[in-house]
């Protein structure tokens, strides 16, 4: 059942990520990304890991997903495909990403044959990725991240709010 | 019970196809959702191997993440609209005001 459950989202998270790049439109790519986050989410909900499924779901389906929507809705696109600049740039993108893909693939399973331990799950307490554990470990050992995250958010919110502020400044001709 | 392997096969799988659209999209906002997608690769595996090693600390790895990712979808999309106003596209191939 679960294997049955995984190979679904699996294929659902992989068909959804190729129809993002196969979308002429960044409307329908942005559509697919959400439909692969939410499989994506499905899959941390089979390893044990309720409270980063949910904030899958809430930040990125949720927030992010719809910020870029609101982006391409207010910059009114014309939608369509630009002639290519560099010849030969679409084969030898997929040139080089088989390459990654074999570099990638090659490494993680090497890595994993090296320990046999790390490839069956073993049991894990009932804690495990529920929210009283995160916030205790993200309080206690992790309090220095934790921090600097929030200092991180204020610098990006104030960067935003200035690339979107010089403009307007600009056409009222008055000082920045 | 899956094995470690088909995770990280899978995230594999997905960032290669994020790093693909970025090789081969010119469409900026298109290019940022990519970006996403190589995250979310990347937070798979984070996940995968937290479970199986059944430590937490993979988890809290990942928490950062998404917080660093939305930090970066808001400067890059205020990037973008910064672009369009000023060159009414977002073709990445048409920013070149710093190239020559």
């Amino acid at each position: 059942m679960e294997s049955l459950l995984f190979f679904v989202l699996a294929a659902i998270a992989v068909a959804s990520a190729l129809l993002v790049i196969l979308q002429h439109k960044p409307i329908y790519s942005a559509l697919w990304l959400v439909l692969c986050f939410f499989s994506l989410s499905g899959l941390y909900f089979l390893l044990h890991s309720e409270f980063l499924a949910i904030m899958q779901i809430i930040v990125y389906a949720g927030a992010i997903m719809v910020f870029i929507l609101f982006v391409i809705m207010l910059l009114n696109l014309k939608g369509e495909e630009a002639k290519e600049r560099l010849p030969f740039q679409r084969l030898i993108g997929i040139l080089f990403s088989l390459l990654l893909l074999m570099l990638l693939v090659t490494a993680s399973v090497y890595t994993v044959s090296m320990s046999n331990e790390m490839v069956q799950a073993g049991e894990i307490s009932a804690s495990f990725g529920g929210v009283k554990l995160f916030g205790k470990l993200l309080f206690s050992e992790y309090l220095l991240p934790f921090e600097v995250a929030s200092v991180i958010l204020l610098i990006a919110m104030i960067g935003a709010v200035i690339f979107g502020k010089k403009r307007i400044a600009d056409r009222e001709g008055g000082p920045e | 019970m899956i094995s470690l392997n088909y995770y990280l096969l899978l995230s594999a799988v997905l960032f290669s196809i994020g790093v693909l659209g970025v090789l081969i999209k010119r469409n900026a906002i298109i290019m940022i959702m990519c970006i996403e997608l190589m995250l979310n690769a990347v937070n798979l595996s984070f996940v995968a191997l937290a479970r199986y090693q059944n430590l937490m600390d993979g988890q809290i790895v990942v928490f950062f993440v998404m917080t660093v990712a939305a930090a970066e979808v808001a400067v890059g999309l205020a990037i973008v609209v910064a672009m369009f106003r000023l060159k009414q596209t977002e073709d990445v191939d048409e920013i070149n005001l710093m190239k020559w």
